[in-house]
């Protein structure tokens, strides 16, 4: 008798690459990437903008020392929300200069503020899952550098100006894991509030942002994942930097458009 | 009569006595004979039954059978397990109802001992993804990610209106959220359909596994099977009746209830439940059709009535004596030779023709029925006795063979054949005696010149003819060596029922399963030590223990688990909406597909197109139904149901905690861990085990590390070796004992050989063409064998008697009433057992087929080879005695 009956058609592990049925979502559009050209790419990158791009790691190895003192008091939920206060708050003073910063500037606010509130260097991991083991020290380096360099241009270009918006941090609650979940919303001046579920996980004594659900209920981690897992799979993991780097690129380009599009008027 | 020797002169005269006897007494005889059959009869109406446990034809000192018997003193549970498959278009469902009914079967100790759906037992559902590989976890939280954001909206609204929203959305915006269209539309095409079963109440739940998952499902995945144990009862031949008609009884409401699911039972004691119940309705057939040919034959041979009821009544007395002896000495019959009146009648309607034509050959001449009588007496008496003698003796000679299904029947026919020959000898005379009026002699029509010639062919070419029957042998007996025995039991199963149906069907699809192997072991370390080195071994698939069933590498599956479950934040569950807001729901989406339409620049696929119309179908039903709460019920129940066990299986899934050894469920433990503590280590093939050579590699691979492994593959490869050893040794003892036996009565080394040479020819003949047909020998063809034996010396020895009392006639042998009765004989059971050939029976089938090959064989080298050798140098001696 084999017990290896199990068979799960909701959750079948395998998948077809690039034919998920009914609802295969994929948010983000990708710019075709284009093999061979990495390195081009990354310095283009690194030397116009001098991003100081660094390891999640040696971030928070820095901040252990002031961080050590809030460690004691740092596991209630409401600690995490005011954790998501201080972010918002954060995010906002961007917003609010964000055109006399410009995407360069924007971006380098960022890059400075994100890694105290999210752990990117925890995401990106997750985002690949398994396949991240079997990454080289070089692959999983340079993966972590585009991963961290879209993820701050994603805020910068998201986070791009401001009107009025407001963030309100509605409750903050702690789960069975110890995870702390928080729950916000962005008040627009027209238009309905988006929701906001920040998922939190202690690092070091001090919370940290692991996922972000859309609306309360996409999950960006799913999203990620989903779309990069794709792609890892047809092309590999070179692809996918390229492809990671190429939508960077894409943001900043069109950033700079937009706003010589506005300096003109 | 000078050319008789002494002991068959005496012989001959003593049965000229008794049927004198019978004659002048034939009242009396009759009534003294009915007395002593009427306890017989009684016996055989209480005492006969059918064992049909298929062990119970072995000798259960085999050593795969010991080694079973052990198994199962320590693991009980594992005995005569039956598969319960349940199959269905929606696996979720599915699932449900097998959980459903593996619940309502343990609620019933009084049918069954043990009930284990491993899939949906409580432990598999919560860990069976720890038994996936890492990156297996991985691929699936993949996928997950992918269909995240649906997964989460439709489980904070699982209604109608969270389900036609979606649609909507994904149909609107498919295109910017990377839905492939094609996909989606062949979504909805499944969509429509389920819409449609539901306008008619049908139960036809939305496929949600496949439209998630982006493939299709297999028949296997969505399948479940449950393993029970029913209660037995070994003294019926269908021990698990009650059981099974319980299933049964299930399965006829599951399909009525639901015509796309399946609910099937197989397992070696369904099978066998399924045969008796399929041979005891074949047999009725026919028993029929093969009564009316025999009937036929026996009417045109003797072309009277009075003959062939004659016949007929005697050789039914015959069969209930031998029926009652069977009752009184062994009882319960196996499945083999339960078979036994098809020999009885065969033998005993072959000595009914041969005196009765006999005698109507005598009647013809116009001699008066005494005289008539006491010719027969002596010309066929005499040849009946040593037939009789000498099919008895060699079917006794099957008792030194293990195979009981076969000695069992030897006994039973050997002591029958005796019977049948009392009988003969007794009701023939007397039944002729009494029946009123006699016998119109009628003047014996000339043979056709053409015949007269072919008759004398044989012994005109006598040399020729000879040459050509050894060179025949000569070839066929290469066949030998590939003439095989089929072990497999179910090829002679009755492929038209559910069980061996689905039997045949796990055997292709899942063969690794039905024939892994197993052997026990006393502790964990030799368990991890042998299946260390088996599962080195390219034939073995894999090897396990009980240890085994507890996951490695748990805390990374566990964390990939945790990664999974973090996609979904638990939503505050939107209101249940009202039938109107789902009635609205369905409008808005209407509306949406009709505006579509009505848009020439969209590309409208066939199942949107589908689906358009049965949604304005469903909307104009909900409107002027008078219950459209009971179709919007339906909706439900085939639409957001399925989904909505889905969903729980799910988070059950991926609520998994760490599993110890302690945590394996008692189900689990039972089948694996014996009562005394031994472990079963399963050891299953890597690759499909379609026929015995493989099975033979696999076998004989595995038991270099496990001397002691044991499983249906061992059985049956040992069974076939036993089988067709016992048939070989049986028929070299029935020969050798026959060869005794005639040499020593009739003396003479060449009538023996006369009878015994046609018999050879014929057998090997058969054997030639069964290997040239592709045919084998199988559990139900091999009691042609005894038969084959039977008839084939009765032929020989009524032909050589016939020529012993009338001289060396080679050229007229073949025109006398002997030659005639023979070839009735012959025709009325090749009658019998052509009627078996148009069984859907396999096992039944085949024994029809091999029988008529194997009796025409003999009966053609019986008429050409024999008279040849009696007219060449074997009989040359006995005119100068």
């Amino acid at each position: 008798m084999r017990i290896f009956y199990f068979t799960w058609g909701m959750l079948t592990p395998s998948i077809q690459d690039g034919h998920n049925a009914m609802f295969k979502v994929s948010v983000m559009p990708i710019v075709p990437p284009r093999k061979g050209n990495r390195r081009w790419l990354c310095l283009l990158c690194a030397s116009v903008f001098l991003l100081p791009l660094g390891t999640g790691a040696e971030e928070v190895a820095d901040k252990v020392e002031e961080t050590a003192a809030v460690a004691e008091s740092a596991v209630s939920a409401e600690d995490a929300g005011r954790r998501i206060d201080e972010f918002h708050l954060a995010l906002l003073e961007v917003m609010k200069v964000a055109a006399a910063l410009g995407f360069d500037g924007r971006a380098k606010r960022l890059q400075e503020l994100l890694p105290a509130y999210i752990d990117q260097g925890y995401m990106a991991k997750k985002t690949l899952g398994r396949k991240w083991k079997k990454l080289t020290a070089q692959q999983r380096k340079d993966f972590l550098e585009a991963f961290y360099v879209l993820n701050v241009y994603s805020y910068a270009d998201r986070f791009s100006g401001y009107s009025g918006e407001k963030f309100e941090t509605l409750s903050s609650e702690l789960d069975e894991q110890g995870d702390a979940k928080v729950e916000s919303r962005v008040v627009i001046m027209d238009g309905d509030p988006v929701r906001l579920l920040y998922r939190m996980h202690i690092v070091d004594g001090r919370w940290l942002v692991k996922d972000v659900y859309l609306n309360g209920s996409v999950s960006e981690m799913a999203l990620r994942r989903s779309e990069y897992s794709s792609i890892l799979k047809a092309e590999g993991i070179d692809a996918l930097i390229v492809a990671l780097w190429a939508k960077s690129d894409a943001m900043m380009k069109d950033d700079m458009a937009d706003s010589k599009a506005i300096s003109k008027e | 009569m000078s050319k008789w020797n002494h002991l068959e002169e005496q012989l001959a005269s003593s049965i000229v006595r008794y049927v004198d006897f019978v004659r002048r007494n034939a009242a009396l005889v009759m009534v003294v004979y009915l007395v002593l059959t009427v306890p017989l009869a009684y016996w055989a109406a209480t005492r006969l039954s059918v064992n049909a446990d298929l062990e119970a034809m072995f000798s259960q000192e085999q050593p795969q059978r010991i080694l079973r018997t052990e198994m199962y003193s320590s693991f009980p549970f594992l005995k005569d397990t039956m598969i319960v498959v349940v199959d269905g278009p929606s696996q979720s469902v599915v699932r449900e109802m097998a959980r459903d009914l593996a619940e309502e079967l343990s609620e019933r100790p009084d049918l069954f001992t043990d009930v284990f759906l491993p899939d949906s037992h409580p432990f598999f559902r919560r860990n069976s993804l720890l038994y996936l590989s890492p990156d297996e976890l991985d691929d699936m939280a993949d996928q997950l990610a992918t269909i995240q954001p649906i997964l989460v909206e439709i489980s904070a609204d699982p209604s109608l209106r969270g389900f036609f929203n979606l649609l909507q959305l994904s149909v609107d915006k498919g295109d910017a959220l990377g839905v492939q269209s094609k996909d989606l539309d062949a979504t909805m095409g499944k969509l429509a359909d389920t819409l449609e079963a539901s306008m008619s109440s049908m139960p036809a739940p939305f496929p949600w596994d496949e439209a998630l998952s982006g493939k299709s499902l297999s028949k296997l995945d969505r399948r479940q099977v449950l393993f029970v144990q029913p209660v037995a009862d070994y003294t019926s031949a269908q021990p698990m009746a009650d059981s099974i008609y319980f299933l049964r009884e299930r399965a006829v409401q599951l399909r009525e209830e639901s015509p796309q699911y399946d609910l099937r039972l197989t397992g070696e004691m369904v099978l066998v439940h399924d045969d008796v119940g399929a041979i005891e309705r074949e047999a009725w057939h026919v028993a029929l059709l093969s009564l009316l040919l025999v009937s036929g034959v026996l009417f045109f041979a003797m072309r009277s009535w009075r003959l062939n009821i004659i016949i007929l009544v005697t050789m039914l007395l015959c069969l209930i004596q031998t029926a009652g002896y069977a009752g009184l000495c062994i009882g319960s019959l196996n499945i083999i030779s339960s078979t036994f009146p098809v020999l009885i009648i065969g033998l005993a309607v072959d000595f009914g023709l041969h005196f009765c034509m006999g005698y109507q050959d005598k009647i013809n001449l116009n001699l008066p029925h005494n005289k008539a009588l006491e010719s027969v007496a002596t010309h066929i008496g005499s040849s009946l006795v040593l037939c009789a003698f000498t099919t008895s003796i060699s079917f006794f000679a099957f008792q030194v063979t293990d195979f009981k299904g076969v000695s069992q029947l030897g006994l039973i026919c050997g002591v029958g054949m005796m019977l049948a020959l009392i009988g003969g000898l007794t009701v023939l005379p007397a039944l002729l005696t009494l029946w009123p009026g006699e016998l119109k002699p009628e003047p014996a029509k000339p043979l056709h010149p053409a015949l007269v010639w072919l008759s004398g062919f044989p012994a005109r070419a006598r040399r020729p003819v000879t040459a050509f029957g050894f060179s025949l042998a000569v070839l066929a007996s290469f066949a030998l060596p590939f003439l095989l025995f089929n072990s497999n039991p179910i090829d002679v199963r009755d492929p038209t029922t559910e069980s061996a149906a689905l039997f045949s069907e796990l055997l292709t699809e899942k063969s690794e399963v039905l024939l892994s192997m197993y052997f026990l072991v006393e502790n964990k370390k030799e368990a991890d030590t042998s299946i260390k080195a088996l599962e080195k071994l390219s034939v073995v698939g894999k090897a396990f223990s009980i240890y085994n069933f507890v996951p490695t590498e748990q805390e990374e599956k566990l964390e990939i688990l945790q990664d999974i479950s973090d996609f979904f934040p638990d939503l505050p569950p939107k209101d249940r909406p009202s039938s109107r807001e789902d009635v609205v729901a369905i409008q808005d989406f209407a509306d949406f597909l009709n505006v579509r339409s009505s848009d020439s620049d969209v590309a409208r696929g066939e199942g949107e197109v589908a689906l358009s119309r049965r949604l304005n179908f469903i909307l104009g039903a909900l409107e002027h139904n008078e219950s459209p709460g009971r179709l919007l019920q339906t909706l439900r129940e085939n639409l957001i149901e399925p989904l909505a066990i889905g969903i729980a299986d799910l988070r059950e899934l991926l609520g998994a905690q760490e599993v110890t050894f302690e945590d394996l469920p008692e189900g689990l433990l039972h089948r694996f861990v014996g009562l005394n503590g031994e472990l079963r280590v399963v050891v299953t093939p890597a690759y499909a085990l379609d026929s015995d050579a493989p099975r033979r590699r696999f076998y004989d691979d595995v038991r270099k590390i496990a001397p002691d492994v044991m499983g249906v593959g061992p059985e049956t490869l040992e069974t076939g070796a036993m089988v067709a050893s016992s048939l070989r040794n049986a028929l070299i003892a029935a020969v050798i004992v026959m060869v005794i036996f005639l040499t020593a009565l009739w003396q003479r080394i060449g009538d023996m050989a006369c009878v015994l040479f046609p018999l050879l020819l014929g057998g090997l003949l058969t054997c030639a063409t069964m290997v040239l047909t592709g045919m084998t020998f199988n559990y139900a063809n091999v009691i042609g064998v005894p038969l084959m034996l039977g008839i084939g010396i009765d032929t020989g020895i009524h032909l050589v008697h016939r020529s012993r009392v009338e001289g060396a006639h080679g050229e007229a042998l073949l025109r006398t009433g002997t030659t005639r009765a023979v070839i009735y004989s012959g025709l009325t059971t090749m009658a019998s057992f052509g009627s078996l050939c148009v069984s859907t029976h396999l096992g039944m089938a085949s024994m029809g087929k091999t029988l008529f090959t194997a009796i025409l064989f003999i009966l053609l080298a019986n008429l050409v080879i024999l008279p040849a050798l009696l007219e060449g140098g074997l009989r040359k001696e006995p005119s100068t005695e």
